[in-house]
């Protein structure tokens, strides 16, 4: 059963066909760095990698400037002609390294000033409670992270990281809906339904057989993809390179107060993401059999998915529009709004890290909608 | 022996009944489930088949409520609905081994199974096709197959004939009759000849309610005395369609022959004959199911 389950779902030619098209689409966007593989750039990176005193920072400023007086010059020299400022590739490289440390050293200064704040929030007297309690609480996260942030290369991972809340998570919950939708809905178009639901095991193993084909299907749409895009992100921005510093050096992460190397974030990403594609297969699997039509699968589940990514896009998420905004399918399935700031909510009072509460409500969900599948698999009446 | 007991079975649509306090006590033997379009006989047949609950009543086999059994009960079933579809893409093969398998038989069993069957509807040659290419009486050949495949102890088949030429009517027929055995067998029609020779018992269903049950014997002679003939002109004829039940018309030499159902003698010169099941039809059906008793004279 479960074989022939999975030929139905595999042997669809319009889900490789959106899959190539997706794959197309990566490769297309997004330029890649010329410059970071350059000798010079790399023998000045080598020099320059890794944590930063603020003498260095100093002096990248220094440098910094000099470079800049330099592009001006060029610049008034070169009168009306086009180029690229510096011209020498060295000056080039060197521009861009010591405007990425420049960057790193505000970077630092921020996360300093941000830990200083919080330990303040902790003493001052207009604080509630609750408030000192989830300062205090932020700030022991922070201490942990021990001056995370350096300079380093992070292009390839940044990139990479990226996908998983940009395209990444786009493409998956398109390509689960599509090849889902159909899953149980079919059987009714095809008028197949009643000739299963009369046979000893079409109400409940058959059940079965189908969310398995389904989580195969997620899982082999989901390590092509990414195995896809790490191959376009080398291709793109070569190697990987520190993987192993703290998260906090990707930029949209400084906010993070946890305690992850960038390969150690990925990880748990992919496990995320994975969870999330398996339990919006459910959600859709669900559909299917209540609606017993496969476009309809797909809007209600399209609506379902992205009303709430609408709502706070346009804003909408105050008060209690905010705990659907803030505990959606797209949330989970995009990873990183899990991970990139400290959220503390409270339960029974208790104060709870978001990410925790998230996943553990999101598995509730999953149960019951599994619960939900059979249930009413099982107890659908069949008239046409 | 086996013993399936549909006690008092209703189903209701939102206003619509559709069947309406049905009871009946079938043992092994086929039987016909005859009457007209809308008459209920496929919602009884799907709530015997366990896809449809009824709303009142239950069904027992061997003593036991089907809902209750659950499994077990669609274990000993075979059922192929009026309607139905096939994986345009998947071959004979693949598609019975398919429901082979949901039969709950193993992969070995399975395999032995599906060249059995496909051997008894004579689709071995077409075994490795793809169904898209297969035409209306194949695939209710295989359907049928696929209702076998567990070894049915309860066959039902709602209107198996429909929409196959006479020839694979007479070849469905006779293949029901084969594979009868000691099975129940109930199969649906609105079309008199197909019950002709092979049904033990048949039950008359008409607006949800049984209306009558019996052998297509006593069926006859219940009409004995009640089916004419006479030959009249062709401009009688309206005045009488209005006011008999009239089945077959003939055009003769001398104008036309009409039969006609009715307990008193319609016209003077009308003269009794011998009753087929379609004047038994006409008789229960009346003007509901002209369209019936047309279709079973093809
Ligand atoms: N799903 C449904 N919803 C509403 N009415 C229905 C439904 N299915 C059948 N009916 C009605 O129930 C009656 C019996 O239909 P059916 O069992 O299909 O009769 P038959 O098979 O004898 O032609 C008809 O009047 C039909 O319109
Ligand atoms: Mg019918």
């Amino acid at each position: 059963m479960y074989k022939q389950e999975c030929y139905k779902i595999f042997t669809r030619k319009s889900l490789y066909f959106t899959f190539l098209l997706f794959i197309f689409f990566m490769f297309i966007t997004g330029g890649s760095h010329s410059i970071h593989q350059t000798n010079a750039y790399q023998s000045l990176y080598d020099e320059w990698r890794g944590p930063l005193t603020s003498t260095e920072i100093d002096m990248a400023n220094e440098r910094l400037l000099k470079i800049e007086e330099q592009i001006d010059r060029e610049m008034a020299e070169a009168d009306g002609f086009e180029g690229v400022f510096p011209q020498r590739i060295e000056d080039q490289a060197a521009h861009s390294i010591y405007t990425s440390v420049v960057q790193a050293g505000e970077n630092i200064e921020w996360f300093e000033g941000r830990k200083e704040a919080l330990h303040n929030k902790t003493f001052d007297p207009t604080t509630t409670a609750d408030q000192a309690e989830d300062a205090q609480m932020e700030f022991e996260l922070l201490q942990q992270l021990n001056e995370p942030i350096g300079f380093y290369q992070t292009t390839t991972w940044r990139s990479t990281v990226d996908f998983i809340n940009t395209f990444g998570f786009i493409f998956l919950t398109v390509l689960i809906i599509l090849g889902l939708a159909p899953v149980f809905a079919d059987e009714h178009s095809q008028k197949i339904a009643s000739l299963i639901a009369s046979t000893k095991y079409g109400k409940n193993k058959i059940a079965s057989a189908k969310i398995l084909a389904s989580f195969t299907y997620i899982g082999a749409l989901f390590f092509s993809l990414h195995l896809v895009n790490v191959v376009i992100e080398v291709i793109k921005f070569g190697r990987f390179a520190d993987g192993t510093v703290p998260l906090q050096n990707l930029y949209l992460f400084i906010q993070s107060p946890f305690s992850l190397t960038i390969g150690q974030y990925y990880a748990l990403a992919l496990g995320i993401q994975l969870l999330g594609a398996l339990v919006i297969g459910l959600l859709v699997l669900f559909l299917s059999i209540v609606t017993r039509h496969a476009m309809l699968t797909f809007f209600i589940s399209g609506a379902i998915i992205g009303t709430p990514v609408l709502f706070r896009q346009l804003g909408f998420d105050q008060e209690l529009i905010q705990y659907i905004t803030q505990f959606s399918y797209a949330e989970l399935i995009r990873v990183k709004g899990l991970i990139d700031q400290f959220i503390v909510l409270r339960l029974f009072g208790q104060p709870i890290l978001y990410p925790y509460l998230f996943i553990a409500v999101f598995l509730l969900i999953a149960s019951v909608n599994v619960f939900l599948i059979y249930r009413q698999y099982r107890n659908q009446q069949i008239v046409n | 022996m086996l013993k399936l007991i549909i006690e008092n079975i209703s189903k209701t649509f939102k206003d619509k009944q559709a069947v309406t306090g049905f009871s009946a006590e079938l043992s092994e033997g086929v039987y016909a489930l005859l009457g007209p379009n809308g008459a209920g006989k496929t919602t009884l047949m799907r709530m015997l088949a366990d896809i449809l609950k009824p709303t009142s009543g239950r069904i027992l086999l061997d003593g036991k409520d089907i809902s209750i059994m659950g499994d077990h009960y669609r274990d000993s079933l075979g059922y192929l609905p009026q309607e139905f579809g096939l994986y345009r893409n998947f071959t004979a093969v693949r598609f019975l081994s398919y429901f082979a398998r949901l039969k709950g038989l193993d992969k070995q069993e399975a395999t032995t199974r599906v060249d059995e069957v496909l051997k008894l509807v004579n689709l071995q040659q077409d075994r490795k096709r793809k169904l898209k290419t297969y035409s209306g009486g194949m695939k209710r050949r295989l359907g049928i197959a696929l209702a076998l495949l567990n070894d049915p102890k309860i066959l039902i088949v709602d209107e198996p004939t429909a929409g196959l030429d006479p020839q694979e009517r007479v070849r469905f027929r006779n293949l029901l009759s084969e594979i009868a055995g000691d099975r129940i067998v109930l199969l649906s029609t609105h079309i008199v000849s197909d019950i002709e020779y092979i049904a033990k018992e048949v039950l008359l269903m008409r607006q949800g309610t049984l209306i009558q049950r019996s052998t297509s014997e006593q069926l006859l002679d219940s009409v004995k005395d009640k089916v004419w003939k006479c030959t009249v002109e062709q401009h009688a004829l309206p005045q009488l369609q209005k006011h008999y039940k009239v089945g077959n018309i003939q055009r003769v030499e001398t104008g036309i022959e009409v039969r006609i159902v009715s307990d008193q003698q319609p016209l003077a010169d009308a003269v009794n004959v011998t009753p087929t099941l379609e004047d038994v039809y006409l008789y229960f059906f009346n003007e509901e199911v002209i369209d019936g008793v047309q279709a079973g004279m093809l």
